[in-house]
């Protein structure tokens, strides 16, 4: 029978082993310790991922408030809300429109109303970034006309920084099956590499003590990554990023130590780093997959055309140009003057379009001087001109918008159906005595654009327009032999006014 | 060496910074700073996702937005490594891409990250430590 002082000793001596191993835990070694780690890693990451949709933000940024944060988190909650950046239908051909709408494209052919010619966005043609809306035009008109001009545009749109909203987070199921790409490598480099290599390198080994230094450090973060310490210790290697990236770190010194050394590792160890150094250099940067990364290139193109779809966006411009006689030389019949590239015309305008959810109003005011003939003088004009255009949905099984959003396909706009009407007329400042008008023209067209897609577009519209024409003056003529006597007829200016009988219909590819 | 020395003076820098955030956003424990500066060419550009080892990073619009470059700084859970993935998105090409990123003011990428062009997105990654 045991006394009661021996079995106090024997109580005091489990007390003391015990609380030994409180102190002390053994560090975890073998495969069930890998295991458990890439369960703990593999169970935060999916946690991380559906914090990510859902969204709980861990890391945040260095100067938020209170107040900021929670509206981060709230944005990121709300981040499915989409809205975005879309010219909001096809540009209007007014001549309001017409200026402001050269923003695109680096070289138009066949600018309206000429026969012949371009323009040309110089800047933007030798791939510069300034002043992208500055255009050139050069143009062949009829009878012999040349026309120079200049134009700017300036897309006075709210910024992306004003607009930005956080595209919604991928659906996580997806996601989630990727985390385990880098398993097979992790639990081989931690159960064959890691755990086998030696913890430090000696001096025997002939390495610099800062290399010495990077592969203790190093082998000690992989050991942590791999789950082979306590668990007090286990703040390295929390996250499956981290893990992956310190554990192939770990590979890689062990090949860089191991080509450079003789058996300080022992050479089956290094012969199995060897054969994971392919997979570990693929795993170079491998995280989780990130919350957009299921959204294709053509979907970040919608997602910009949704983001500008609801906000106002404007563009302004402002043009000058000139129409100018040829150069003629040598005889002349009737002894007039020869034209010697004198103005025949010239022009400067001020427009802007404003768009926002399909509708788009454009106007523009212009102001200039022209003339019929070289002999004739140079008369003001002031030239105001206005359009309004909008978007419906052209097909029913592809509509336009749902709740108000753009549906955008593949990154375009749907087919859809513009609606517009564009009007310009030109007014005279010092008309003629002869001209019984102060208009010197008028242009109205209500049109239909059918634009199938961003390559393809019909036109149904009915040009109306009003041009001045001239009766000439004619001195009276007395009764001869054979022909009566003509009063004289005065000199008269009017207004003509043309309506095609049929739909005008123009294909543009 | 000199580099060495700086990192451990910021290691000392570390701070508890439960408390004052709201309770989702509470980063516990020692904390990292980290700094992310992404250049660029070509125009506006917008971060759709930014992620520290794992962990999302909002910065909203106002910050996450930018013409020519991005210098995004913010603290997360105390790390060996920092395995930093962000996706810029914006409209048409950007040229001449380029990332650095330093912890606890210090250190960098473990490799440069960098595209001389990208269309639509850069989605890119590095490792950063001290």
């Amino acid at each position: 029978m045991r006394s009661p002082l021996t079995t106090s000793v024997v109580a005091l001596v489990l007390l003391a082993a015990a609380g030994g191993a409180a102190a002390q835990t053994p560090p975890c070694q073998g495969r069930a310790c890998v295991d458990q780690k890439w369960q703990a890693l593999h169970q935060l990451a999916v946690d991380q991922l559906k914090v990510l949709e859902l969204t709980r933000v861990t890391s945040v940024p260095a100067d938020l408030t209170t107040e900021d944060a929670v509206q981060a988190r709230n944005r990121a909650t709300t981040g499915a809300s989409i809205i975005a950046a879309v010219d909001a239908v096809e540009p209007d051909d007014s001549s309001a429109a017409a200026t402001v709408r050269r923003l695109a494209g680096a070289i138009k052919t066949n600018p309206e109303g000429t026969e012949a010619g371009l323009v040309i966005a110089p800047f933007a043609l030798a791939g510069c970034d300034v002043l992208p809306g500055l255009e050139l035009t050069f143009a062949a008109l009829k009878a012999d006309l040349t026309r120079i001009g200049v134009s700017y545009t300036k897309n006075a749109s709210p910024e992306l920084g004003e607009v930005w909203k956080t595209p919604a987070a991928c659906p996580t199921e997806a996601r989630i099956k990727k985390l385990e790409r880098p398993r097979n490598f992790y639990v081989n480099a931690c159960t064959a590499v890691v755990a086998e290599a030696p913890e430090t390198i000696g001096e025997g080994s002939g390495l610099a003590e800062s290399e010495r230094a990077a592969y203790g450090s190093r082998m000690a973060q992989a050991r942590m990554a791999c789950g082979f310490v306590s668990t007090a210790d286990a703040g390295t290697g929390r996250t499956l990023p981290e893990a992956i990236a310190l554990v192939r770190r770990a590979v890689e010194i062990i090949n860089i130590v191991g080509a450079r050394t003789d058996r300080v590792i022992p050479r089956p160890v290094v012969d199995r780093a060897l054969g994971l150094a392919p997979e570990a250099t693929a795993l170079t940067n491998w995280t989780l997959a990130s919350g957009t990364s299921c959204y294709e290139p053509e979907d970040i193109r919608g997602y910009f055309r949704q983001l500008y779809w609801r906000v106002r966006t404007w563009k302004v411009a402002g043009s000058v140009s000139f129409d100018l006689f040829p150069r003629t030389y040598g005889f002349s019949p009737d002894d007039s003057q020869l034209p010697r590239g004198e103005v025949k015309s010239n022009e400067a305008r001020l427009g802007f379009s404003t768009a926002r959810a399909g509708t788009e109003f454009g106007a523009g005011v212009g102001v200039g001087r022209s003339r019929d003939k070289l002999n004739d003088e140079l008369r003001a004009h002031i030239s105001p001109s206005v359009s309004i255009a909008r978007a419906f949905s052209l097909i029913g099984k592809s509509p336009l918008t749902t709740n108000g959003e753009l549906n955008a396909l593949d990154g375009e706009m749907p087919p859809r159906l513009v609606v517009g009407l564009s009007a310009a007329i030109q007014v005279a400042v010092n008309k003629r005595e002869s001209q019984d008008t102060r208009f010197n023209s008028v242009k109205i067209q209500p049109h239909l654009d059918f634009l199938v897609s961003e390559t393809l577009s019909f036109r149904l519209g009915i040009p109306i327009k009003a041009e001045i024409v001239v009766r000439a003056k004619k001195d009276a003529q007395p009764e001869t032999a054979t022909t009566p006597a003509k009063p004289a007829v005065v000199e008269k200016r009017a207004l003509q006014w043309t309506v095609p009988v049929a739909i005008v219909a123009v294909l543009k590819l | 060496m000199a580099p060495k020395k700086k990192n451990k003076k910021n290691k000392k820098q570390k701070k508890e910074t439960a408390g004052p955030l709201a309770p989702l956003l509470t980063v516990e424990g020692p904390t990292d700073t980290l700094e992310l500066t992404l250049a660029w060419e070509g125009g506006h550009a917008a971060l759709a996702s930014l992620t520290d080892n794992g962990d999302a990073v909002d910065f909203g619009h106002s910050k996450g937005a930018g013409e020519a470059g991005l210098v995004l700084r913010w603290r997360s859970p105390d790390a060996a490594l920092h395995v930093l993935q962000w996706d810029l998105w914006f409209q048409g090409t950007r040229t001449d891409l380029k990332a650095t990123a330093t912890v606890n003011d210090g250190g960098g990428f473990e490799n440069p990250v960098g595209a001389d062009s990208k269309k639509d997105r850069w989605n890119a990654s590095g490792t950063a430590e001290e």
